[in-house]
């Protein structure tokens, strides 16, 4: 029975016009790095990829939490508000399968809308790059759609807690900016000011889902991760060939919690 | 065989008391008035039968206990809620397409849009719709998948005249087709006679389970017949007869169907005939004094 919850889902989501906005953003962006990657040879090509691939992976990570936790933080909050919620929980479904299929729907809406954008650029680039930056390019897409994943689940949870889309809202941009930008303001301090050792840096960078999601797209375009400063490097360095597969548990783990939390939630509630 | 049994029932919203202690069983293909006025629970107990809130207590549908087997029960059960909640952005064919796709069955538009006589709006959105087609597009919902059971919440809320007499007649062939009804709802009319019993809940506690000829015994005046009529009327079934004012005599009756084939007999003009149905306040406040 998830199926015609997860069209109804897609077909909501694909309607939205925030979402449709995010999908013409990346597949400018996207059309912009062919373009700039296409028009250098050798050296200067490299760079206006590597410097393009940046700009990329700065909006991925402003835009997709965004995308992800406002579709999927406003979806249960927003149907029960408009009593639709009650209509399909007298259905014969289980709240399990509502929820399951709510988190299907948004993020593979999301990550069509991703796929359209870096999919146009990779249609353009097809001919000029070489194969290693196309899989650079795809790794980076993969952690974008990874992103969107467990953001969602992060949505749901947030809709299932709220007692309106306001406060729903207030919610989501709230975690937003805590992920984005608090978080990094606190872990600079605490670095500073606790004098933490690199291990304990990065498992503060790995429980934040946007910043492994920065360390994994960064890592992507480069390894060494000198781009992110003499720590990031020092990590790379020492657990770079484990870094990706650290990085994507984090990931895989805060969704797994969101969602089992969400449902706990969305079970123990009426309607 | 019992189709529904209600057992200790009792719901909180936060400190206050929604649900006190409902008992009641019902049997199958029995039709059910659910009468009380606003705020006496019948929503909040149509909601528990169908495991949408949380309750203490025991109801079983069909044998499978809502608390345990919800999906089970859900699946034997067709709801109407009180407010009608479907999208406003979805077409009547849509809406019914989604629903169905939702049970994992096959129908046309014909036996759905058609059996609420909404069959000319399958391509209208239901944000178009008026409130009373909106409502019967939701029993059309409810009807889906042909259920064994009907919880149906205020039909009648949104409904005019004619619709409300189109929606009793709907009832009446779901009631013959053998289906177990419940219908919540605050006024009698129209429905009294077709009832098998009558649960009467006032402040979240059942004050009465009775048969509709009970009701009729119990409320102290039942039908109330205006005719308009400038002469004295005698008739041996009416318990009061005004004198004419205003060009209006008031008939008050318990036996509405002998009282009316007196008043024909008596050459009375029907078609002037105004019929008000009996008042559940006055039965409430029979009940709540503990006049049964």
């Amino acid at each position: 029975m998830l199926w015609p919850l997860i069209k109804k889902e897609l077909f909501d989501a694909l309607r939205n016009r925030w979402l449709i906005l995010y999908a013409v953003i990346y597949a400018i962006l996207g059309l912009s790095l062919s373009y700039f990657s296409s028009l250098g040879l050798g050296y200067l090509g490299f760079r206006a990829f590597g410097r393009v691939s940046a700009a990329l992976i700065n909006m991925t990570l402003y835009l997709v939490p965004l995308m992800a936790m406002s579709l999927a933080g406003l979806s249960i909050i927003g149907e029960r508000e408009r009593g639709t919620l009650e209509v399909i929980l007298s259905q014969p479904l289980s709240k399990a399968e509502v929820l399951l299929s709510k988190y299907i729907g948004i993020t593979v809406s999301i990550a069509l809308a991703t796929a359209l954008g870096y999919g146009a650029a990779a249609w353009y680039l097809w001919a000029i790059l070489s194969s290693g930056d196309l899989i650079i390019y795809l790794k980076i897409m993969a952690t974008c759609i990874l992103l969107a994943a467990t953001l969602t689940g992060l949505g749901l949870l947030i809709s299932t807690l709220s007692r309106s889309r306001f406060e729903a809202l207030g919610i989501i941009l709230m975690t937003w900016l805590f992920l984005l930008v608090i978080y990094d303001l606190i872990l600079m301090g605490a670095a500073i000011g606790a004098q933490l050792k690199w291990e304990q840096i990065f498992t503060l960078l790995a429980i934040n889902p946007v910043e492994s999601a920065r360390l994994l797209m960064v890592h992507a375009l480069d390894p060494s991760l000198l781009v992110l400063g003499p720590t990031s490097a020092y990590i790379a360095k020492n657990i770079g060939a484990i870094l990706p597969t650290l990085l994507t548990s984090s990931l895989i783990a805060w969704t797994a919690t969101t969602l089992v939390a969400a449902l706990t939630f969305f079970k123990h509630q009426d309607m | 065989m019992e189709a529904i049994e209600v057992e200790n029932v009792s719901r909180y919203y936060g400190k206050t008391q929604a649900l006190e202690d409902i008992s009641f069983s019902l049997n199958d293909g029995s039709f059910t008035l659910l009468l009380g006025p606003n705020g006496s629970g019948k929503t909040t107990l149509l909601r528990c039968m169908l495991g949408l809130l949380k309750f203490e207590g025991v109801i079983r549908i069909f044998g499978y206990d809502v608390k345990k087997q919800g999906k089970e029960v859900r699946k034997n059960v067709g709801y109407l809620p009180q407010t009608v909640n479907l999208y406003s952005d979805m077409t009547c064919f849509q809406v019914i397409d989604f629903f169905s796709d939702l049970r994992g069955i096959d129908v046309t538009l014909e036996e759905t849009l058609g059996a609420v006589g909404l069959l000319d709006k399958a391509h209208v959105k239901v944000g178009a719709l008026s409130g009373g087609m909106k409502q019967r597009l939701s029993l059309a919902v409810a009807l889906l998948g042909n259920p064994r059971a009907l919880l149906l919440d205020e039909p009648f809320s949104n409904m005019d005249a004619l619709s409300r007499t189109e929606t009793i007649g709907i009832m009446r062939r779901l009631k013959e087709s053998g289906k177990t009804i419940i219908i919540s709802t605050h006024t009698l009319s129209g429905l009294l006679t077709m009832a098998d019993n009558v649960i009467v809940l006032d402040r979240g506690k059942v004050l009465g389970i009775m048969k509709s000829e009970e009701i009729l015994k119990t409320i102290p005046t039942a039908y109330r017949i205006y005719i308009q009529q400038q002469y004295h009327i005698i008739d041996s079934s009416a318990e009061e007869i005004s004198s004419p004012t205003n060009g209006w005599t008031i008939i008050k009756t318990h036996n509405l169907q002998k009282t009316l084939s007196n008043l024909m007999r008596l050459g009375i003009d029907m078609s002037s005939v105004i019929i008000e149905e009996p008042n559940v306040d006055e039965l409430i406040m029979k009940l709540s004094a503990g006049g049964v």
